[in-house]
């Protein structure tokens, strides 16, 4: 029953919820926010919501949706139009507790940590969890620190953390299990903007170490990612 | 201009409408009404439309008091809803003059209550709704729960006259109808059997995001969840200890657990009436 979707030249299995919501899933974990984003935007009056992860598409749907209708999404061009940035994320790398654990983890000092974070550029693995809230791949495997078994009940606005092979912009105050490492000085979250997030699935994120100081310079200033990074 | 102030805000009163549609993308849950269908009877008798922002109230009412004249209707739960001490009826349309007191008690019959006035509210506008969205501080009244002393204030629109009389009773069954969940498979068949047969109560630490559910602890054959998927309001999770829980509708909109059911959406509102401590029968529809 269950049927093939290519797109992007990536094979989905369709599965389809009572015409409540299909999921398309992949085998492998692939970059599906590019392709959730073109769907997105194509505003299919059949869709209501698309939410994409690594292996699965999400598509909820309304009562204008019919069985034909799908195939239109491999009408879509999914050549991205925008340009590819490199944002660099200014962190202070505070004093956070949790760096306790990390360290311990990986056996390895703070300086040491911080060095290996800079060297690396980082890409989008999907947005999700809470707004503002990236999951960011790429983070070498010596940094990988499993997530806390007990989540912490505070997790301040505008923190990163490590959560197993992951980096993940806590940009909201929440509960959470990941272990903070720093702060980001200049919000990915701008609720007075669509999209609340500018940064896209095919971007890239380099890590930049602050200091304190300059931390509460750009706080202060109120200076936010696509201004820091010469975005317009 | 039209307004009252909250004397007492109850357990979580909230602005809410029908919600924002399209932003899950983002992870900008829908929010909005966990009954619509309730918050839409309030507008329509007073003949605003179904989407304009009420109040709703939860297990315990708040009490106001109106600082001018309006007209009012409250829908949803019983509140034993009284206006100056003296007990009024919910959906139809009541006038309010200044200095009235509306109050009520702890819900009976469901637990939200919703409260509409004749009057466009000043409230935040986010993503095209007026909903509260508590986790994330914004639309509605400040982008928070009402708070004792806050003060609401509306232009004023003409008076109705309504004749319209809404006589809500909500179903009194225990039964709720879901449908598989993309994992729903993964569960052995002897929790199968078990989460038919068993009776699975409201938790006290359930809230705007999900109702969490206890019962007989359920198993998966497998628990190998592949990294975070989507969700949406309706879904049932099954948490590590084995308990369901529903996600509503200011949830996440990606999770790490396993999805064994969903309730469509069409069932929500009446399922989000349950009140904490009843106890719940899973079929499937």
């Amino acid at each position: 029953m269950s049927q093939l979707l290519q797109l992007n030249n990536i094979s989905f299995k369709v599965l389809n919820f009572n015409n409540d919501f299909i999921i398309l899933r992949c085998a492998e974990p692939q970059r599906l926010m590019m392709i959730g984003e073109i769907i997105l935007k194509n505003q299919f009056e059949f869709i209501d919501e698309v939410i994409a992860t690594e292996f699965e598409i999400c598509l909820k749907l309304n009562v204008n949706y019919s069985e034909e209708k799908l195939s239109q999404l491999t009408n879509l061009s999914f050549i991205p139009k925008d340009k590819r940035n490199l944002y660099k994320l200014p962190i202070w790398f505070n004093t956070h507790e949790d760096w306790t654990q990390v360290m311990k983890h990986t056996h390895l000092e703070k300086d040491a940590i911080i060095d290996i974070l800079q060297k690396g550029t980082y890409s989008i693995a999907m947005l999700g969890f809470l707004p503002g809230f990236i999951y960011i791949d790429g983070l070498p495997s010596v940094l990988h620190v499993p997530r806390k078994s007990t989540p912490s009940k505070y997790i301040p606005a505008n923190s990163l953390a490590i959560g197993d092979k992951y980096l993940g912009t806590y940009s909201l105050a929440s509960p959470g299990g990941w272990h903070v490492i720093g702060s980001i000085a200049c919000p990915i979250l701008d609720l007075t903007k669509l999209p609340p997030v500018a940064i896209t699935g095919m971007d890239q994120i380099k890590i930049e170490s602050i200091t304190k100081e300059r931390y509460e310079e750009l706080q202060s200033e109120k200076i936010q990612l696509l201004e820091y990074n010469g975005i317009i | 201009m039209g307004s009252f102030k909250i004397i007492n805000p109850g357990l979580l009163s909230s602005f809410q409408d029908m919600g924002r549609s399209g932003y899950a993308f983002y992870s900008i849950p829908t929010s909005g009404c966990l009954d619509k269908q309730s918050a839409a009877y309030a507008n329509i008798i007073l003949k605003k439309p179904i989407d304009a922002p009420v109040i709703e109230c939860n297990i315990i009412a708040p009490q106001i008091e109106f600082l001018s004249t309006t007209q009012i209707v409250i829908t949803g739960a019983d509140f034993n809803w009284q206006l100056n001490g003296k007990a009024i009826r919910i959906g139809e349309l009541i006038n309010i003059k200044t200095s009235d007191i509306l109050k009520g008690k702890s819900s009976r019959e469901g637990c939200r209550g919703y409260l509409a006035v004749n009057g466009d509210l000043k409230l935040d506008k986010v993503y095209d709704s007026y909903s509260t969205y508590l986790m994330g501080n914004f639309g509605g009244y400040q982008g928070r729960q009402l708070k004792k002393g806050d003060v609401v204030e509306w232009n004023e629109l003409n008076p109705i006259v309504s004749d319209i009389q809404m006589d809500i009773h909500f179903k009194k069954d225990n039964q709720v109808n879901f449908f598989k969940g993309p994992e729903f498979d993964w569960l052995s068949s002897a929790s199968k059997e078990i989460l038919f047969s068993s009776a699975y109560t409201v938790q006290a630490d359930s809230n705007r995001m999900g109702t969490r559910l206890k019962g007989p602890a359920l198993q998966l054959d497998t628990t190998k969840m592949k990294g975070s998927v989507p969700v949406l309001p309706g879904f049932i999770q099954l948490t590590p200890d084995g308990q369901p829980i529903v996600l509503l509708n200011d949830a996440q909109v990606t999770g790490g657990y396993p999805r064994i059911g969903y309730i469509p959406e069409a069932a929500l509102p009446a399922f989000s009436q349950t009140p904490i401590g009843i106890t719940l029968n899973f079929k499937l529809w």
